[in-house]
Formats: C-alpha cells, sequence, structure tokens
C-alpha cells in the first residue's frame, strides 16, 4: 500500500532539477517502454514504467533502494517508441546520480581487478567505455627503493556497465567482470557443445536482437547450433573462438551490433577490428573462411538471424573435421593427424 | 670482418666507459664462464667482459632494474629492435623513458641480413655504421606457394613440434605480464603434448603483434628448439595491425598502450 503522507514531493522537485530528469512527470504510464524493454528478457522484474511512476510519485526510498534504477542500460530501444518522447535512460541517470550522491551503490557485478597480476598498463582504462577504471596505487608488498607502491587498475563500480570490454583487451585477464569471466563465458561454451561432437556455436550480444522472435530464436535455435550470450560482442576474444572449434564446433558466428549502435558505445567496433585480423589469420592457418564468422545486426535486420543460424548450420555440416590438438574440454573424436615424421624435408 | 667487429666492440666500450661517468649503471651484455647474459655494468667496473654476441633483447632487463630502482638513471647498449621494444614498453607505461638514455648500436649487414630485419639500426646511432633495410619476404612467399590445404597441414606439422617450452615467451622482450594466458588452464590444457592447434600459438602471437607490440627482432624464432617458423605469423599479425589500425610496433612514442585487439 502506498500512503500518501509517506510521499516526498521533494524527491520529484530533485528529480526535475536533475539534468536528464526533466521529463518524469509527462509520463502517462501506458507501459510501451516495459513492452520493448531489452533488459526485461535478463531481468524480468525490471520495469521502467514502474520506476518512473514511484519516482513521479515521491517514493524516494523505494526507488533509490531498488535495485530497478541501476539495471536500465540505457539501449533507448523505449525511447523511440513512448508516445511522449520521455528520454527514459535519461530519466534513470538522473535517479542514479541522486542516488550515488545519497550513497548508495550500484549492485550487481562490476568488473574487479586482481591487483596482484595487474601490470598498470592502462589498456582495460583506455578501452572502457565508460571511464569507470582508473590507475591507482594500491596496498601491495611490492615496494620499490624510493619508496612508490604498486599501480594497478581500480574500477568505481557506480559507472561500470559490466560490459566486460576491459576484460577482453587485457593480455593477463587481471581485469574481470562475474559472470563473463574467461572461465564461465568458456565454461558455457564448452558445456553447450552438443552430442555428437560436430555442430555450430553462435555467441550473440544481448543487445543485437530486437525482435522478440529472433530473440526466440536465440531460446530455441535450429538443430546442431548452440547460442551463448554476451553483454557485448567486444567481450568475444580470438581465443574463445579458436576454443570453441577445438571443444568440437566446427563453425564459429559472432553476432553483434550494427557500426554505430553498439549498447556500450564502441564494443563492436573492437570486434569489427578483430574480424579482420581473424579472417587473415584463418587464411594463413589455412582453415575455410566459414570456421569463424561476423554478422553485425541492427533494428531494422528482423528476421536476419534465423536466416543467419541456419547458414551457420549448414555450413558447419560442410566443414571437415580439423585435429585440433589436445585441448581442455574436448571430447570429440580425433582425426588423424599429420605426422612430423612424414612432413616433407625443409620443412621440419 | 674480424677485424671490424672487434673495432665495433672497442667503440661499444668506449661509448660505455663514457656514459658511466654521468649514470647509474649499463645494461648490456656480458660473458662470464662463457656464458652470455644481460648483465649492469656499473661505475668502475671492468668492461672487458661487455660483448655483442649472441645477439639477446635486452629491454625487459632495463624494465626489471627500473621497477626495483625506479630513481636510477641507467643506460642500455641498444640495437634498432632494443630501441623498438623500449618505445613500447614506454607506451604500454613499463618503463619511464625520463630514466633511460639508449646507447645506439647498428647491425652489421650480416646480422641485418641473418634478421631479415627492415630497420636494422636505432634512430640515433651511436656505434657502427647503418647497414641497408632488408625486405622479409617470407609472408609472401608461404602464401603464395601454398594452398589452402597445404597450409593447414604445415602449421599442424610445425605448431605439433612445440614441446611448450615457453622459449618463445620468455626471451620476447614485449612479454612482461605477471600471469601469462598461455599457462592459463582455461585455455592451455597443463603437462599435455602436442598442444592445442591453434590456440597456444594464437595467444603468444596476438598478446604481443596482435597487440601492436611486435618489433620483428626475430627472438622468438631464434629461440625456438623446434625451429617452428613464428615468424610468418608475426608478419602476418604485424601487416593486420599496421593495415586495419595504422599502428606500427615500436614507432612512435605514444604514452599510451594501443587499444584494439588483445585477447
Amino acid at each position: 500500500m502506498i500512503k500518501s503522507q509517506r510521499l516526498d514531493h521533494g524527491f520529484v522537485e530533485e528529480i526535475l532539477a536533475e539534468p536528464g530528469g526533466e521529463h518524469l512527470l509527462t509520463c502517462w504510464s501506458c507501459g510501451t517502454c516495459a513492452a520493448t524493454c531489452l533488459v526485461r528478457r535478463y531481468e524480468p522484474a525490471f520495469n521502467p514504467r514502474l520506476v518512473l511512476r514511484r519516482a513521479g510519485l515521491g517514493m524516494r526510498e523505494a526507488v533509490l533502494s531498488s535495485a530497478e534504477v541501476w539495471q536500465c542500460s540505457a539501449c533507448d530501444a523505449c525511447y523511440p517508441r513512448c508516445p511522449k518522447q520521455i528520454h527514459i535512460s535519461d530519466v534513470m541517470k538522473a535517479i542514479r546520480n541522486i542516488a550515488i550522491r545519497e550513497g548508495y551503490e550500484r549492485p550487481g557485478a562490476a568488473a574487479r581487478v586482481d591487483t596482484e597480476s595487474c601490470i598498470a598498463c592502462g589498456l582495460c582504462a583506455a578501452a572502457c567505455p565508460y571511464e569507470a577504471i582508473h590507475i591507482e596505487e594500491v596496498a601491495s608488498k611490492e615496494v620499490a627503493s624510493n619508496g612508490t607502491g604498486k599501480l594497478a587498475a581500480q574500477v568505481d563500480a557506480n559507472l561500470c556497465m559490466g560490459c566486460g570490454i576491459c576484460n577482453s583487451v587485457c593480455l593477463s585477464s587481471s581485469i574481470s567482470v562475474e559472470g563473463i569471466s574467461d572461465q564461465v563465458v568458456s565454461q558455457d561454451i564448452a558445456a553447450l557443445r552438443r552430442q555428437p561432437a560436430r555442430g555450430a556455436l553462435a555467441i550473440v550480444c544481448n543487445w543485437c536482437l530486437h525482435a522478440t522472435t529472433d530473440w526466440d530464436v536465440a531460446q530455441n535455435p535450429p538443430p546442431g547450433v548452440r547460442v551463448v550470450n554476451v553483454p557485448c560482442s567486444g567481450r568475444v576474444t580470438p581465443t574463445f573462438l579458436t576454443t570453441a572449434l577445438m571443444q568440437g564446433y566446427d563453425a564459429v558466428l559472432v553476432v553483434g551490433c550494427k557500426t554505430d549502435e553498439c549498447h556500450y558505445k564502441h564494443g563492436n567496433a573492437l570486434e569489427q577490428g578483430r574480424a579482420e585480423v581473424v579472417g587473415g589469420l584463418l587464411d594463413l592457418l589455412g582453415l575455410e573462411p566459414e570456421r569463424v564468422q561476423f554478422a553485425w545486426i541492427g533494428a531494422l535486420d528482423r528476421g536476419r538471424f534465423p536466416a543467419l543460424l541456419d547458414k551457420l548450420a549448414a555450413d558447419a555440416n560442410a566443414l571437415a573435421p580439423v585435429h585440433w590438438g589436445d585441448t581442455p574440454g574436448y571430447r570429440g573424436e580425433v582425426p588423424a593427424y599429420p605426422s612430423a615424421a612424414t612432413a616433407p624435408r625443409g620443412e621440419g | 670482418m674480424m677485424e671490424s667487429s672487434h673495432m665495433l666492440l672497442d667503440q661499444v666500450r668506449q661509448a660505455v666507459a663514457a656514459a658511466l661517468e654521468t649514470l647509474d649503471g649499463v645494461v648490456a651484455l656480458s660473458v662470464e664462464h662463457a656464458n652470455v647474459a644481460p648483465h649492469l655494468f656499473q661505475p668502475g667496473d671492468d668492461l672487458g667482459s661487455l660483448v655483442l654476441e649472441p645477439r639477446y633483447p635486452l629491454a625487459l632487463t632495463v624494465r626489471e632494474i627500473l621497477k626495483r630502482y625506479p630513481e636510477a638513471h641507467i643506460g642500455v647498449v641498444a640495437r634498432g629492435c632494443d630501441e623498438r621494444s623500449l618505445v613500447e614498453l614506454y607506451n604500454w607505461k613499463q618503463v619511464d623513458p625520463d630514466h633511460v638514455t639508449v646507447i645506439g648500436l647498428a647491425c652489421t649487414p650480416e646480422e641485418a641480413a641473418e634478421c631479415r630485419c627492415a630497420q636494422p639500426y636505432p634512430t640515433a646511432v651511436a656505434v657502427g655504421e647503418p647497414a641497408e633495410s632488408v625486405e622479409d619476404a617470407v609472408l609472401a612467399e608461404f602464401m603464395a606457394t601454398k594452398t589452402r590445404e597445404e597450409r593447414l597441414a604445415f602449421w599442424q606439422r610445425q605448431f605439433a613440434k612445440c614441446m611448450k617450452c615457453y622459449g618463445c615467451r620468455d626471451v620476447c622482450p614485449l612479454c612482461f605480464c605477471e600471469k601469462c594466458a598461455m599457462e592459463e588452464p582455461t585455455w592451455v590444457a597443463r603437462g599435455r603434448l602436442p598442444v592445442a592447434f591453434p590456440t597456444f600459438h594464437l595467444i603468444k602471437a596476438l598478446h604481443t603483434a596482435g597487440a601492436g607490440k611486435c618489433v620483428e627482432c626475430h627472438a622468438c624464432e631464434l629461440a625456438c628448439p623446434a625451429d617452428i617458423p613464428l615468424s610468418i605469423l608475426y608478419s602476418l599479425l604485424r601487416r593486420e595491425v599496421k593495415e586495419g589500425f595504422g599502428y606500427e610496433a615500436g614507432a612512435q612514442r605514444t604514452g599510451n598502450p594501443p587499444v584494439f585487439l588483445s585477447a
């Protein structure tokens, strides 16, 4: 029950005064935002309509202490559909700013740093789309002759959106986000591998499938195809791809957002760069270009995803199995390995 | 030839002696009981043990010393590849350039030919004559003379020879991580041979050449006891990084690591 004497109109005024929060009270509570919200796929309890309604009523405590204000990931799928043209992610951001000022902290997984192995190169800080990472002196036994301590990356949990791009660029994986660490994603990939050994894998960004029908296909992919979700295609390093091949998938597809449509600003651009290089590497190693595929899907590409998966399954079937050596998680049949003894002279 | 290399050595020793008048030390190769290793020559030390051969990357030795003694100012006898490695170490914030003085050593034409080196001299040459650049055609030749199936069989044979000695990584002047992905059980099964194809070797290649760090010193290939032609792989990644991201390792002091691939 909502009690009127516990409502705080000052909270409403505070949001209206916060940049981005100006349009809070224009909301009709029609629910179109909730109907189009991509976050609801992962967080069914999340409902932007309710957050705006509660905030507009002045339910300070309920709004600021909820996990929901932090769950909006500013994909703006709701924005073009809102009949009142409220930039809902901006309102969310305004509320978050108030929450941070009042000492609330972002719940859930933010990137964490293993300060022991971090070498403070600053690559993660440069790659972070949200400037959430800084290099600072940390407590450590390592002290240099002039008394300077060890430097390491440190994360501002309130700014981190959990995309995992930092992890993808860190050479020693000294920074990672719970739930999408190297270990977890590669275990997901290995665990999902189809029996018998052959099959195809699609690693799909959480935000590129806008149409519900495409999302349903990702949940129930065609025979021979497995789908693993990651927050951003930029999380997917070439090592995931070669490891997936070695674990018995004949072909791997990475699906990310179209250029300039990345949910995390530049994660897909990072992956598009990797796609070029992976293509060059496949060619050098003599692997078929169909082994590792990339596709970029936008809001207007309804229906393209199922077709991509069908093609992936067909390509995987047509490709010959390759011996990948002794690999963690490999349970497939091992084709004959070209022996070093039979190598032509001069190549030995 | 013999005479000129003696002359070169004398000139390097003179340059080091002069540098030691102002510096806290100079990193160079030293021979002791017929073993050659990187060494920090300090003022007053006998420079008779200083040698130039066999070539060995010295950049990481500079990093190790400055990490422990950040206030020291040290010199290093640096060939072109050593200097480029140092530039990358500056960019990756592993070495403070204000604490390093390069004593530039140009490689001889024979050395340049052996390394197929495009730039066998540092930007400022203190000793030696800059040799002409040598074109490295192994990648182009490899791609032109082999079909796709032959390339796959070639790399499977080559990588199967690997005995996982980690020599390519240990000698690399740009492998400075505390925790190495090549030892991460998620990617590499412990105690198992042959190594996973192609992940094991791709991690090394992507984390150095793919990260814009490979300065083409060829130390990994020279160190490999199994003679795996790693430079073909590294040449390809250097080319991809240059064409795709406009970045050339060691060419420019940017003060920041370049963001593109990693792995």
